[in-house]
């Protein structure tokens, strides 16, 4: 017997083609683990009784049966032999348990108080449920319109953290620097950002080579990005990571640079010079990682005194010069190409960045000129 | 003081305009470096290089401001650009001012792209 039971809703442009990622899967099955311990949390307090009768939950699951259009869509439904233990029906008691999970979301992530819907212990499951979730993504877990229970790294932070005893909240996460010392012995390793941020790294034996590279090459500078679970503390600080991959970053990294100029104050360049906004800089590092096509040539990259970022192609014996002046605030782009030994061979346009074409078109000029 | 066209005039690169790496890990500097900022208005400050070494720029400059080295452009490279250059010796006896007047931004991108890659043909004239 199959019951449609909930249908999540997954927002984010990963989910666009309709599809869900299979890391997330883990995300429904760690949800049938919570929704059990909730209906039998429930039945204890409906009956006043401190366990369930013999068959409480036997043969049932939950089960997805088709992934609907409209971003991602996950029917799921509540599947059975039987509902029924004895007299009890116990379909309304899952129900009453999916319920008080939606509200408990929905009260969080609209900053209202939720301890007293769960006992605490059931609020560290959402240390697991949603950590790979990026930081643009949600999981909307009831269609109700005004309470939709969206799940979000806001969300969970704020739910996990509330539970007692509890410092630290998991989330996928990546972190770019040098590693700035190694432990053979504890198979972990530091990783320090341009602004001095140190996270405690803890690798495998798959990737102690690569962290003991970059370690011996860390006065010239040779940076790594590491990919993985990060544990970010109440003040929301990323303290350390397991590792999911690593790969060395090229000198002329774009995200490590822009990373550079979040530490510029106000005044920066000798009495001139805008402070750079964080949001704008993830921004555009974001942006960038997504749509910067392998096989081209990076660009340097330059703050200006007016708070913009300055990205200039450049090739060695090449009369190609292109620079693109990206405003943080506006999201666009004044973009100048000039062919250095024919002056009437010039290009001088605005291209907007907020969506994905405007990052098309950028990329289609810089393809034309600068291949690697 | 009328400028001579051979003079060299000498501009202080900024650290932050200034990005190691890429091919053979030289240097790269910006093409902003030969732009007036928003506060010159369109005027570039330079150091009348008849009156300063590279070196002395430098460490005039320095004495109050940030720089990670010199580079040079002559006069006449400046007035092929239809950039004239002229003496401003009200604000520190030595000052020079290039004019990038009325010209539009593209214009101003692209001729400052032009400076810059002469000063960089030339060379650093002084690095600390």
């Amino acid at each position: 017997m199959d019951t449609p039971f909930f249908n999540p809703k997954l927002h984010g442009r990963r989910f666009e083609d309709h599809s869900i990622p299979v890391e997330l899967l883990e995300d429904f099955n760690l949800y049938e683990e919570l929704l059990f311990k909730v209906a039998k949390w429930v039945y204890y307090e409906q009956h006043d009784k401190m366990k369930v009768p013999k068959g409480f939950g036997h043969g049932v699951s939950l089960k997805l049966v088709a992934v609907s259009e409209g971003s991602a869509i996950a029917n799921i439904v509540l599947a059975a032999t039987s509902f029924m233990v004895g007299d009890l029906d116990t379909f309304p008691i899952f129900e009453t348990a999916r319920n008080k999970i939606e509200e408990v979301i929905d009260r969080a992530d609209k900053g209202e108080e939720f301890t007293d819907i769960l006992p605490p212990e059931f609020l560290t499951y959402f240390n697991k449920i949603g950590r790979r979730l990026h930081d643009d993504e949600s999981i909307s877990f009831s269609n109700n319109t005004t309470r939709p229970a969206r799940l979000s790294n806001r969300s969970r932070k704020t739910l996990v953290l509330s539970a007692p005893n509890a410092d630290n909240v998991s989330v996928a996460t990546s972190f770019r620097g040098k590693v700035s010392s190694f432990d053979k012995a504890e198979k972990s390793c530091t990783v320090i950002s341009p602004q001095g941020e140190k996270v405690l790294i803890k690798f495998g034996n798959d990737y102690s080579d690569i962290f003991l590279n970059a370690f011996s090459n860390y006065e010239s500078g040779q940076k790594v990005l590491v990919r993985g679970i990060g544990q970010f503390n109440k003040s929301d600080k990323l303290t350390s990571m397991e590792v999911d991959s690593v790969t060395f970053l090229d000198a002329m990294d774009v995200p490590s640079r822009l990373d550079e100029f979040m530490k510029y104050k106000v005044g920066w360049f000798n009495g001139e010079g805008e402070a750079f906004n964080e949001a704008g800089i993830t921004w555009l590092s974001t942006m960038f990682d997504e749509y910067f096509q392998a096989g081209l040539l990076l660009p340097y990259t330059f703050p200006t005194p007016n708070g913009e970022i300055q990205f200039e192609w450049k090739k060695q014996d090449s009369p190609h010069d292109l620079t693109a002046y990206v405003n943080l605030q506006k999201k666009k782009t004044y973009v100048n190409y000039q062919n250095m030994k024919n002056d009437d061979d010039f290009l001088d346009l605005e291209i907007d960045l907020d969506q994905e074409k405007g990052w098309l078109q950028l990329m289609n000029l810089v393809s034309k000129y600068f291949k690697a | 003081m009328t400028l001579k066209s051979e003079t060299l005039l000498y501009r202080q690169v900024h650290p932050s305009w200034v990005q190691n790496g890429g091919v053979s890990n030289q240097a790269f500097v910006t093409s902003q470096t030969f732009k007036p900022t928003p506060k010159d208005q369109n005027k570039l400050s330079m150091y009348d290089g008849d009156q300063y070494s590279a070196q002395e720029s430098y460490e005039h400059y320095s004495e109050k401001l940030t720089s990670a080295g010199v580079l040079g452009v002559t006069v006449k490279e400046f007035q092929l650009e239809e950039l004239p250059c002229e003496s401003d010796d009200v604000t520190f006896q030595g000052h020079v001012l290039v004019d990038y007047g009325d010209h539009t931004k593209g214009t101003i991108e692209r001729k400052s792209k032009k400076i810059r890659d002469i000063a960089i043909q030339r060379g650093w004239v002084y690095i600390p």
